[in-house]
């Protein structure tokens, strides 16, 4: 799963060390537009449904966040 | 009550002094105490409103909590399927309780700050249809009722979704709503983040002392230096712009954003400022706006608490709504990747700026604010592969110096044409002041007629000119990196003679008097 999250974050925002950044919202690495199409893509990958709940900067700032995050929307 | 006058200095003198020598426990009622007395000083009987609408909120937040904690000490005895069911009917019952916060609170703003507006569209219809007219209902409105309800209403979302718990203590609620130093122009609140301050609140100590001082006259000195001339300068221009050519209306469409944009950050430094003196840090609202590349990164730098909130509540609940991602869904038969993630989003930006505008007036010409960043930000996404494009072709180097510049100078000119819609009488006058700088093109354009009939000297617009320009290299070295206040808490004669320095130019260089009426923080009307 992590590395098919790091894949769509890359897809989105090129040349940027998603894997090892460790705020990547509070950064500003990705904006609110990113956000909405970073969520777009994981729920049709991973079969999950965002809220706006969700998105709030801890659950993006790192991926190990987001892997958290679509684990327990799986859930 | 004016952040800039007698009557403030002394409620917050006598604040200071009270909250400084109170036990811990009483500290925050002595706040609550001192905006409440503010509140009434500028609003009267209509502290009701506040107070009533805060109550609403508290009990209903303390109920979602409730529906919340029922919720998980079920949850773990149930199947997976069971668990999912209950979480939809648990989501149900939140989402009614949470409808109910925002539209009491936004009910209350539509009748003491739109009535007027709504009644005159009633009116245009009914009268073109030959119906007659009502009566115009023009009510008082209570201060800061627009902020207020934006942080107040943001409060019951988080506590809604789950990222806040609900306040048990009323007053701590009620402080946040009405706290004297954000009511009348914001920052809008953010309650987590200020409810975490109250609980440490302490006794302030000299550094956070100093600081908050050197934040009120930097406040102070754009307020009463640059913005009041700048105000008086465009304010001419602007009521009798049909005698000006091509020039003056250029003069005037700037003086007016140097205006706004000290009037406004003036007023949010000296609140900022005021604010520390308890040991409260509210947000910042400005990051230097005028050296952005773009229009959205212009909002991210400008007014940045009003932004925030649009985004976290309506920019990411209408992207997440079933009609978005029916649309998401309809979109993703287009084959390029970028338009099937970008168009989805036109659809949220629309309720973004359709607020935007709505929120900052009661008239049409704000509906057309907010229209006109739409559409230069819907232009900015459909055309950004083809910019990219031709940038490729030409060869111009997208992160270069120069490109940069050129950025920030296209960014600035679509600014300062949306605030002349902002600030112009009507969207005919709009139009009229545009055409006379595009389209009429008159060199000569009287600017001498219009030098001589403002009430400035040629020194106010030479100190309106040189603190802007030092204002300017001030922005440049923050955007740099330079940290002014962490440096001058290091050097603390340099810090007495700055402040110093700083309180002998407002009282030489400041307007005030007799002879000069104030005006009123731009801001504080919405």
């Amino acid at each position: 799963m992590r590395e098919k999250i790091i894949e769509i974050l890359n897809s989105i925002k090129k040349n940027v060390d998603f894997e090892n950044a460790e705020a990547i919202i509070d950064d500003g690495l990705l904006e609110s537009f990113d956000i909405i199409r970073l969520t777009t893509r994981l729920a049709d990958e991973f079969d999950v449904e965002f809220t706006a709940a969700e998105l709030v900067p801890e659950n993006f700032n790192t991926v190990d966040a987001i892997t958290e995050m679509i684990e327990e929307l799986a859930e | 009550m004016s952040y800039i006058s007698v009557g403030f200095a002394i409620l917050t003198f006598i604040c200071f002094l009270l909250f400084y020598f109170a036990p811990l426990k009483l500290k925050k009622y002595i706040l609550l105490t001192a905006s409440c007395v503010f509140y009434i000083c500028s609003s009267k009987y209509l502290i009701i409103l506040p107070v009533v609408n805060t109550l609403f909120i508290y009990f209903l937040s303390i109920k979602i909590d409730k529906v919340n904690e029922a919720f998980n000490a079920k949850k773990k005895e149930l199947s997976k399927e069971e668990r999912k069911e209950a979480k939809k009917q648990n989501s149900k019952v939140k989402k009614r309780i949470c409808t109910v916060e925002i539209v009491l609170s936004f009910l209350l703003l539509a009748v003491f700050k739109y009535m007027g507006f709504f009644t005159g569209i009633i009116n245009d219809i009914s009268e073109s249809l030959s119906l007659g007219s009502i009566p115009l209902l023009s009510l008082m409105v209570p201060l800061g009722i627009s902020y207020y309800t934006l942080s107040i209403a943001g409060y019951a979302i988080d506590v809604y979704r789950g990222t806040l718990k609900a306040e048990k203590n009323y007053c701590k609620l009620l402080l946040f709503t009405v706290y004297f130093p954000h009511i009348v122009e914001g920052p809008i609140g953010n309650y987590k983040s200020f409810s975490s301050q109250l609980d440490k609140i302490n006794k302030p100590d000299f550094e956070t002392f100093m600081t908050g001082i050197q934040i009120i006259l930097f406040g102070l000195m754009k307020k009463m230096i640059i913005a009041d001339r700048a105000g008086i300068a465009a304010n001419q221009f602007f009521d009798n712009y049909e005698q000006y050519g091509f020039t003056t209306s250029l003069a005037g469409m700037i003086l007016y954003a140097v205006n706004i944009y000290f009037d406004f950050s003036g007023c949010i430094d000296i609140v900022r400022g005021v604010s520390c003196l308890f040991g409260i840090e509210l947000p910042e609202n400005f990051r230097q706006p005028f050296f952005s590349k773009s229009v959205q990164e212009f909002w991210r730098r400008w007014h940045i608490t009003l932004g925030d909130w649009i985004k976290k509540y309506i920019f990411y609940s209408v992207s997440m709504s079933k009609i978005n991602r029916k649309i998401i869904s309809l979109c993703d038969k287009i084959k390029n990747e970028y338009f099937k993630t970008t168009v989805p989003m036109f659809y949220a930006l629309a309720f973004v700026w359709l607020f935007n505008g709505i929120w900052h007036g009661t008239s049409w010409k704000y509906i057309l604010y907010g229209v006109y960043y739409y559409i230069i930000i819907c232009a900015g996404l459909i055309f950004e592969p083809l910019f990219e494009k031709i940038c490729a072709k030409l060869k111009i180097n997208r992160e270069g110096k120069a490109f940069g510049i050129f950025r920030i100078l296209r960014t600035s000119v679509l600014v300062v044409i949306g605030l002349t819609l902002f600030r112009a009488d009507s969207t005919y006058d709009f139009i009229q002041i545009i055409k006379s700088v595009f389209v009429y093109l008159d060199p000569a354009g009287n600017i001498s007629d219009y030098y001589n009939s403002i009430n400035l000297s040629l020194l106010d617009f030479v100190i309106v000119v040189l603190f802007t320009g030092l204002m300017f290299f001030i922005s440049y070295k923050k955007e740099k990196g330079t940290d002014f206040i962490g440096w001058f808490a290091e050097h603390k004669r340099a810090r007495w003679i700055l402040c110093t320095a700083e309180i002998l130019v407002i009282i030489i260089l400041g307007v005030y008097g007799s002879s000069f009426t104030r005006l009123p923080f731009v801001y504080a009307q919405f």
